[in-house]
């Protein structure tokens, strides 16, 4: 059940945003997709969960064509957070979770067992009850996270989820993937802190203006050439063996002109 | 407040003010003759009757399509007014006073009703399907912009002073001496309306999350762009094709429901309706009330309960910005 994506270009008026890429996302493990700003990630994780039409190419998901799948079909298969936090009127975390239920037609007694699942899982079952309007930032983004998971999709594509999350959040959001990775989930996650793809990342894409520079499992990619060309930094890599890879002492190349 | 709580609240005061209404005018008529009928029978089941009944479809059909239209485009200040269906409406209405044509009963409503399925069907090509919120509110806006330059253009080119006069009293929006037919000519379409409303009511909710995660949760938003064009072309435009354009129920009901429910927008459909009722036919018996030569005209009474209902919000917002 590999995602693959074969050519796909994504145009917005002139501009290409995407420029025939293609790949392969395993299944079953973490892939992170990082690289500088600007450089197509947002729009690559958007294409691949369905919701952005692709201009060239294909995106299939064990030999369906996400862009062809029923949307009720995709939206129970692919579970997608993207980077901002939008919540417009004042409801109540429970109500937002249960919205991840949409896909389903199930028993009353499903969807209540998943939406205390999911409000477990990020830790949220306290707030139950508490008003949207009343949570911090790092609380609604974790509520959000609740709202994907209640879905019960097999993928997981996340925007950036740490961005508002504190360390210790951070923490338990990367240990939480873990254990969704161990229940066999499949997810890709855009990151910006190297460090963190490191450690938590089965495989890396790493993008840059709208092409992959470099696509593989973790050790593969992210390399000290590659950080040198795409990010312009210099980086200390220690290989822990077991694919757990250590990035620190980063120093700012001075870009050539 | 518990939704049951809610419900059962608004359906006492709905039947405490439509009772009001069937009782309350220039003529009185106590609950004992009332009971007893015979007198003032005439006066109960030829005007009192239909004159209720219509407040409370027109006041329901305004009251769920502002309550749409407010969780279809993520904003409590939206209209109804601003998709340009009502004021479509107004001018098919307008374009039959124009050709003398008002007489026959049926030929207004049949007219209003061209021209709000006629601003539906402009709507839909101009929003395209893309389900843009932008492109849509600006749709609407082009919408009720041409609608209103042509109604303003008719009234300039009556043909004779009566007709433009006609035209604008009409314009001003009544539920006065209606009868039995239009009840039967507003309450299936309201209802298929209110049907297309309540079918998108789900799909408002994935909404609350914007628009993106709403197709990631599998909506069709050109789906619900279409049932909500539906939804609100039919209770709008039956509506101010009996009635007239009476404004402001759309915006305010589902503004002061919203603290009484949990804020989904699907929760909020059936009390606004419900709340709308009661507004319209409070508002209505208020003006037979009032002593007067002729009667106050509903849509403006509504309009001048409108300027002081947003001064309050303005205060309230002030204050809490301070």
């Amino acid at each position: 059940m590999n995602l693959d994506f074969n050519d796909i270009s994504v145009h917005i008026g002139h501009e290409k945003i995407l420029s025939n890429i293609s790949g392969q996302v395993q299944a079953g493990k973490i892939t992170a997709i990082i690289g500088p700003n600007g450089a197509g990630k947002s729009t690559l994780l958007s294409a691949l969960s369905g919701l952005r039409a692709i201009n060239t190419g294909n995106i299939q998901i064990s030999d369906n064509d996400i862009h062809a799948m029923d949307m009720k079909e995709r939206a129970q298969l692919i579970g997608y957070l993207p980077q901002r936090n939008e919540v417009n009127w004042n409801i109540s975390v429970r109500h937002i979770v249960a919205l991840g239920r949409i896909p389903h037609n199930s028993h009353k007694d499903d969807h209540e067992k998943a939406i205390q699942n999911a409000m477990l899982m990020v830790n949220v079952h306290h707030l139950a009850d508490r008003k949207s309007a009343h949570l911090s930032g790092g609380e609604l983004s974790r509520v959000l996270f609740a709202r994907l998971l209640a879905g019960e999709p097999e993928w997981i594509l996340l925007d950036e989820p740490m961005a508002n999350l504190d360390l210790a959040h951070q923490l338990d959001m990367a240990k939480l993937l873990k254990t969704l990775r161990q229940k066999g989930k499949s997810i890709i996650i855009i990151l910006h802190d190297l460090q963190q793809a490191a450690q938590l990342a089965d495989n890396i894409i790493i993008m840059n203006s709208g092409c992959i520079h470099a696509i593989g499992t973790t050790s593969q990619a992210l390399t000290r050439h590659n950080l040198n060309i795409i990010f312009g930094v210099d980086a200390q890599i220690n290989n822990n063996g077991d694919n757990m890879l250590n990035i620190g002492n980063f120093t700012r190349i001075p870009s050539k002109k | 407040m518990r939704k049951s709580i809610l419900l059962s609240f608004l359906t006492i005061a709905l039947l405490l003010t439509a009772s009001l209404s069937m009782l309350a005018g220039k003529v009185w008529i106590s609950p004992i003759e009332f009971l007893s009928g015979e007198q003032n029978a005439l006066i109960i089941f030829e005007l009192r009757f239909p004159r209720t009944l219509l407040a409370i479809i027109i006041g329901a059909a305004l009251g769920m399509a502002g309550a749409a239209m407010q969780g279809f485009l993520r904003n409590p200040l939206a209209d109804p007014g601003l998709f340009g269906i009502s004021s479509s409406a107004a001018l098919g209405a307008i374009f039959s006073i124009f050709l003398g044509l008002s007489a026959s009963i049926w030929i207004l409503p049949i007219f209003a009703l061209l021209g709000a399925a006629l601003g539906m069907g402009l709507l839909t090509l101009l929003a395209g399907r893309s389900g843009s919120l932008i492109i849509f509110t600006l749709a609407g806006l082009i919408l009720s912009s041409l609608t209103g330059s042509l109604t303003a253009l008719l009234i300039s080119l009556a043909p004779n002073p009566f007709a433009s006069s006609e035209i604008i009293t009409w314009l001003m929006g009544a539920i006065t001496d209606r009868s039995w037919n239009d009840i039967y000519f507003t309450a299936p379409l309201v209802a298929i309306g209110m049907l297309a409303l309540l079918l998108s009511a789900k799909m408002l909710d994935a909404l609350t999350l914007g628009q993106e995660v709403a197709v990631s949760l599998g909506v069709n938003i050109a789906l619900l762009q279409y049932l909500l064009i539906l939804g609100i072309g039919f209770t709008v435009g039956a509506s101010v094709a009996v009635t007239g354009i009476i404004g402001f129920v759309g915006l305010v009901v589902p503004h002061l429901m919203r603290p009484l429910t949990d804020e989904r927008p699907s929760s909020l459909l059936i009390p606004s309706a419900m709340a709308g009722a009661i507004l319209i036919l409070v508002a209505d018996s208020i003006i037979r009330i009032i002593p007067s030569a002729s009667e106050l005209r509903l849509g403006i009474a509504m309009s001048l309960l409108g300027a002081p209902f947003f001064l309050a919000l303005l205060y309230h917002m002030r204050r809490r910005l301070v």
